[in-house]
């Protein structure tokens, strides 16, 4: 016994909890649909802000930071003036630079540095006064160039490790009476560690210098060694240790002065410089401000920073362009994410499709009830569009609030609220599809040919959208505003619109391809195959919707495949183009004992030498141009790069390899290079040699010297490997070899690259991102593919099973019978995975042609789309082994409908 | 006007160029309070009449009239008002009459709500209802929890539930056993006499003719006879059954021979008839140049 509710309230309740499992459907649908609309963009603009900063914090603060270089201005009448007063304008001018910087960009700087200094003059270290020997004592260096630094905020910044902070210096004593000299008073300095090590002085010394002696009084660490602020006032951390024409050691360093000293030296300052840099917190810039910064930042940059008494800086930055060059790579990114998500929402909007119709399937009865009991259309309507009201309004509202949690941004309630919006899709699917008038017998009128035309208008409603949707992106571009972090709808509708059209061209077609698969199989005489060729022809047993699904579905995994291949190879190219070859070494010089070393080296297959001379005129008929003449073993280097053909020898003209745009000049043609006469033998299409760039002429070391131009020892060792992924470990064995070789292992140093750190580099966030982005689409498609199967499957059970069991009674066997089910699903996923795959193909090749990835992964060679046949193959694999799957479940909750039971129930099901 | 009336309905389907003629040109008039049954094999008709008395299919051609309603000019608002408060329904399959995961007094109040009656008068109406059908301890229950006969009573008692003037049952008893039809049957006619509602049974059991007065028999969509029924009290007191059958004769004076006749008397193609004095004869073509 039950409790009866008679009001209307009870009654619509009662009415919700009979409605069964598949009623959990749509909720479960809303709910994943909301939480993954909710996070995108969340997720998006996360992954946005993190490769903006990564790509900010991989640039040295010198480049980043806002850094003014200019004078100090000084009043004209200073003697008698403190040091307060005379740097004091400077230091409020320096604040007021930042403070009154607008917002964003105020959040991403910290307080203005500055400091001022004297020019460079030589300096010399005098003998101690104790004059003992020092047991550190070391070599000294032969030249010693310095200048005097003063900060106000200096004594922050070092710990004293010796001595004590220096005072003031007031200027040079007055005349002596005695000797009528000015007995000059030395000025106290404070040196860094490195530095007093580096010209060989302690606490105490006394040091020559133009303006006065100078007394080392403290010598001092930088407190934090991490601080930006010793990579901008780098000297006064560590000395420049410099190499002199004679191999004599020059050592550049500064020094400290107390504050108070500056009156007295107020003059030398003036005519020294001023630097002062603006902090730039590269994690400070989240990307939606990004517009902003560059706005901001170029009107500092064009702004003249005028200070007090006549001083001037002028400020220099790269932030406002590194900021927009990632905002272009953010902007192909959202370009790219729109595209693959377009499809997706498609395959999402056909599954809303079938679990809405598997919900009004159940509810069938119920509303032939209903309307026998004088229900109208809106009452029936009203009643199941309430139903999915109350079934997906709570998954929506879920689903914003697990997306709240799982990534807070702040932002206001109304714009959080949107992606709920989704829940308005079953409502809307479930008003238009319910049959309102259900009582309508179902016997078929003669009005097929009406019904044909509104099919027709239809669809050509459809390829008019679709083809509007082209017209408008070729006239906008692919590209919308580049820091608009989103999906971009008109770029999200074309792609499904054309896949529309594709499955609507697909389902025109799809009875042609089956009348001839039955005439086929007709000759075959196989019964259950022309049975079932002939019911998937006339009673299709699935229709748009799970064509959609499936069609769009295995183009979104063919098109995640391709993509990921594609992005996959440009950057490997990319890392290639950057390093020439497996490894490279770069150094002054890398001589033959050196090359022989790096052949020795295990795993070493080829390696190469590569020497470049200045510029050079070169002549091509009336066309003169000058370029870099590269100069190597042209042999070897082919065997390196095997897009560099070794260069024949002869007895004429010498010959040469150009690299240039092939369009323009032929191969075999005469040229002058400087006064010698040569020939282009072949012409590689503008490669890019590291450090060399891609306008070059590349000559024969045996032919070198009939050029008549100089050449310095090859700078450039470029190395091919077995296993290119030990490319790292090569390189640094290389750099010691190349390193030990130089003429002055002390300062000559070499550097290198290699393959595989390169190819790391490149993947920034944003690559990683898409790539996770791409396999979850797969993932999601495949899901939703499975579901789809599986709904579309079940509605169709009740025709089945009858169909089934008429087949039972006529005598077909079990395994006849399974025949006949797979002709139901068969036909549609082999079409599916014909169209699909040509579509997800076909995607990527559309977009790498006109959408520019070369902002996305770098390089300078345009990114062709790179299909991998076996990863292709492996993804069509899995899709049909899914529709195996999905066919099975869905055969398994059919058969629970016993045959015999539903041959007996007649028109009432 | 009667209060069920129909002249020559004709309803065609047509379906992929293939015409099936489902009435052609039925006759029937019903009167207020009259309880009646419509007979007929499968495929004579009866559903196709059924479906058009109550409004959810319309006729090709002819005239159809219930209760003051003309069914061939009625909008959908019109019609679903109908459904609302004109005409009862009940069906034979009974998950076509009653929500499985309603109560009776549930399903009641459904039909109630839909009807726009306010929440505090549907209890008093639905106790009154369960009474009249003597089903009052079934308004706490599910239909999986009642017998075949008992839902039907209930689907009656929904069926009644706006005051309709109106009741067609189609096949009410199709799925019931002797005992259950009887009760079935019993409550249409307790109804029919309690409240006065003009009832209408459609079935294709010809046994049906027992429990009601008047049995319209339906044959290749026309009524071909009529079964009267009634009571007499004989000389010795006793009630006595006594049943007619009768042929229709329509507006314009054709009439269906009932197959048997046709059968025994071998008729083909032509009869010739004699008008007599009170009756008309009917003869088998004899001679050669009768035929």
């Amino acid at each position: 016994m039950t409790r009866s509710h008679l009001g209307t309230a009870g009654l619509l309740r009662r009415h919700l909890v009979g409605g069964g499992a598949v009623s959990v459907l749509l909720p479960v649908l809303v709910l994943i649909s909301v939480l993954s609309i909710a996070l995108a963009p969340r997720a998006l603009s996360i992954v946005s802000t993190t490769e903006l900063q990564h790509q900010l914090n991989r640039t040295s603060p010198l480049i980043l930071d806002f850094v003014g270089t200019g004078r100090l201005g000084i009043p004209f009448q200073q003697s008698n003036l403190g040091v307060d007063y005379l740097t004091g304008s400077t230091q409020s001018s320096m604040q007021s630079l930042r403070d009154t910087l607008p917002q964003p960009l105020l959040e991403a700087t910290a307080p203005t540095n500055w400091i001022v200094q004297t020019p460079v003059d030589p300096a010399s270290v005098n003998e101690p006064v104790d004059a003992k020997p020092r047991a550190d004592a070391k070599p000294r260096a032969d030249e010693v160039t310095l200048s005097l630094t003063i900060d106000l905020q200096w004594q922050q910044r070092v710990t004293v490790i010796a001595g004590a902070l220096p005072t003031g210096w007031s200027g040079p004593d007055a005349l002596d009476p005695e000797t009528s000299v000015r007995a000059t008073a030395p000025i106290e300095v404070a040196i860094s560690k490195a530095s007093a090590a580096a010209i060989g002085v302690g606490v105490g010394d006394v040091v020559d210098f133009t303006l006065a002696p100078l007394t080392i009084a403290a010598i001092y660490v930088p407190r934090d060694g991490a601080d930006d602020y010793w990579i901008h006032a780098a000297e006064l951390a560590v000395p420049q240790v410099l190499r002199g024409e004679q191999a004599e050691t020059i050592v550049r360093s500064s020094v400290y002065l107390a504050p108070e000293s500056f009156p007295a030296l107020a003059q030398e300052f003036a005519v020294g410089s001023l630097r002062a840099w603006i902090p730039v917190d590269p994690l400070a810039i989240a990307h939606p401000d990004a517009d902003a910064i560059v706005d901001q930042s170029r009107q500092v940059l064009i702004r003249d920073a005028a200070l007090n008494y006549g001083g001037t800086l002028d400020f220099r930055s790269s932030l406002p362009d590194l900021v927009e060059s990632s905002s272009i790579r953010i902007a192909a990114m959202s370009a790219l994410l729109a595209l693959s998500v377009s499809g997706l929402a498609g395959v999402l909007i056909a599954v809303f499709a079938l679990g809405v119709r598997a919900v009004l399937g159940r509810r069938e009865a119920a509303l032939r009830l209903a309307a026998a009991r004088g229900a109208g259309e809106l009452q029936l309507r009203g009643a199941m569009v309430l139903e999915s009201l109350l079934l997906s309004v709570p998954a929506a509202l879920l689903g914003v609030a697990i997306a709240v949690v799982l990534i807070p941004d702040g932002t206001e309630l109304v714009p959080t609220l949107i992606p709920a919006a989704v829940a308005l899709v079953p409502a809307v699917l479930v008003g238009v599809l319910t049959n309102a008038r259900p009582l309508a017998r179902r016997r078929r009128e003669v009005m097929t040919a009406q019904a044909s035309r509104a099919r027709l208008i239809a669809e050509l409603a459809v390829v008019g959208l679709a083809a509007l949707a082209l017209l408008l992106l070729s006239r906008r571009g692919l590209a919308g505003p580049s820091t608009v972090v989103g999906i971009d709808p008109l770029l999200s509708a074309t792609p499904l619109l054309l896949a529309v059209v594709a499955c609507l061209a697909t389902l025109r077609l799809y009875p042609l391809v089956l009348s001839t698969v039955q005439r086929w199989v007709r000759h075959r005489g196989d019964a259950t195959a022309v049975f079932g060729a002939a019911r998937a022809q006339r009673d299709p047993a699935l229709g748009f919707a799970p064509a959609l699904a499936l069609i769009v579905g295995v183009s979104i995994m063919v098109f995640s495949t391709v993509m990921i291949s594609t992005v996959q190879s440009a950057l490997a190219d990319r890392a290639a183009e950057e390093v020439g070859a497996d490894v490279r070494v770069q150094a002054a010089s890398v001589d033959d004992e050196s090359l022989e070393a790096l052949r020795e080296l295990e795993g070493v297959t080829a390696a190469a030498t590569v020497a470049t001379t200045i510029e050079v005129p070169f002549v091509v008929g009336d066309n003169e141009r000058v370029v870099r003449v590269v100069v190597a073993d042209t042999a070897a280097l082919a065997a390196v790069r095997d897009d560099l053909p070794a260069l024949p020898e002869s007895d004429q003209r010498i010959p040469v390899l150009l690299s240039a745009d092939r369009t323009l000049i032929e191969s075999g043609t005469p040229a002058m290079l400087g006064d010698a006469a040569v020939v282009i033998v072949d012409i590689v299409d503008a490669v890019d040699l590291p450090g060399i760039g891609r306008d070059w002429v590349l000559v024969d070391i045996d032919s070198a010297d009939e050029l008549g131009v100089s050449f310095p020892a090859a700078s450039l060792a470029l190395l091919t490997l077995d296993d290119p992924e030990r490319s790292a470990d090569v390189a640094a064995l290389a750099v010691d070899i190349v390193e030990r070789a130089q003429p002055d292992s002390g300062v000559a140093t070499a550097r290198a690259g290699d393959i595989t750190t390169a190819a790391a580099q490149a993947r920034t966030p944003i690559v990683e991102g898409l790539e996770i982005v791409l396999v979850v689409a797969a993932l999601a498609s495949l899901g939703l593919m499975l579901v789809a199967i599986v709904l579309a499957t079940a509605a169709a059970a009740a025709s089945r099973n009858r169909l089934l069991g008429v087949l039972r009674v006529i005598g077909m066997s079990s395994s006849q019978l399974r025949r006949v089910q797979a002709w139901e699903l068969g036909p549609l996923a082999g079409v599916a995975l014909v169209v699909g795959a040509v579509l997800g193909v076909a995607l990527p090749a559309l977009i790498t042609s006109v959408l520019d990835l070369r902002a996305f992964v770098g390089g300078t060679a345009e990114v062709p789309a790179v299909i991998e046949p076996f990863a292709v193959l492996l993804v069509l694999a899995v899709f049909v082994v899914i529709v195996a799957v999905a066919s099975l479940i869905a055969l398994a909750l059919g058969r629970r409908l016993a045959p015999a039971g539903i041959l007996t129930m007649g028109d009432s099901s | 006007m009667k209060h069920i009336d129909c002249a020559d309905l004709v309803r065609i389907f047509s379906a992929e160029g293939v015409e099936v003629q489902a009435l052609q040109g039925l006759t029937l008039g019903v009167d207020r309070g009259e309880l009646t049954a419509i007979v007929g094999a499968s495929g004579s008709g009866k559903s196709t009449l059924l479906s058009i008395l109550s409004g959810l299919d319309r006729p090709t051609a002819g005239r159809a009239n219930v209760a003051g309603h003309d069914l061939l000019t009625m909008t959908t608002r019109e019609r679903t008002l109908f459904r609302r408060h004109t005409i009862g329904f009940v069906w034979q399959q009974t998950a076509r009459n009653l929500h499985p995961y309603l109560t009776a007094g549930e399903n009641i109040a459904q039909s109630l709500a839909i009807g726009g009656r306010r929440r505090s008068r549907r209890a008093a109406r639905i106790d009154e209802l369960l009474d009249v059908l003597d089903i009052g301890e079934l308004r706490d229950r599910r239909p999986g929890a009642m017998s075949g006969g008992q839902q039907q009573r209930v689907a009656i008692a929904v069926a009644l539930a706006n005051e309709p003037d109106v009741l067609f049952a189609d096949e009410p008893t199709g799925s019931l056993d002797d005992a259950n039809s009887q009760r079935v049957f019993d409550a249409l006619r307790d109804v029919n006499e309690r409240l006065g509602v003009t009832v209408l049974i459609v079935t294709h059991d010809a046994e049906v003719s027992s429990h009601v007065r008047r049995t319209v028999q339906i044959r290749d969509g026309r009524t071909s006879t009529e079964v009267l029924r009634s009571t007499r009290i004989d000389e010795h007191g006793a009630e006595q059954l006594h049943a007619r059958e009768y042929a229709v004769l329509d507006r314009v004076g054709r009439l269906q021979l009932p197959q048997d006749y046709i059968a025994r008397l071998a008729m083909r193609d032509r009869v010739r008839l004699e008008l007599e004095e009170d009756h008309v004869q009917v003869h088998r073509a004899e001679s050669e140049d009768e035929r």
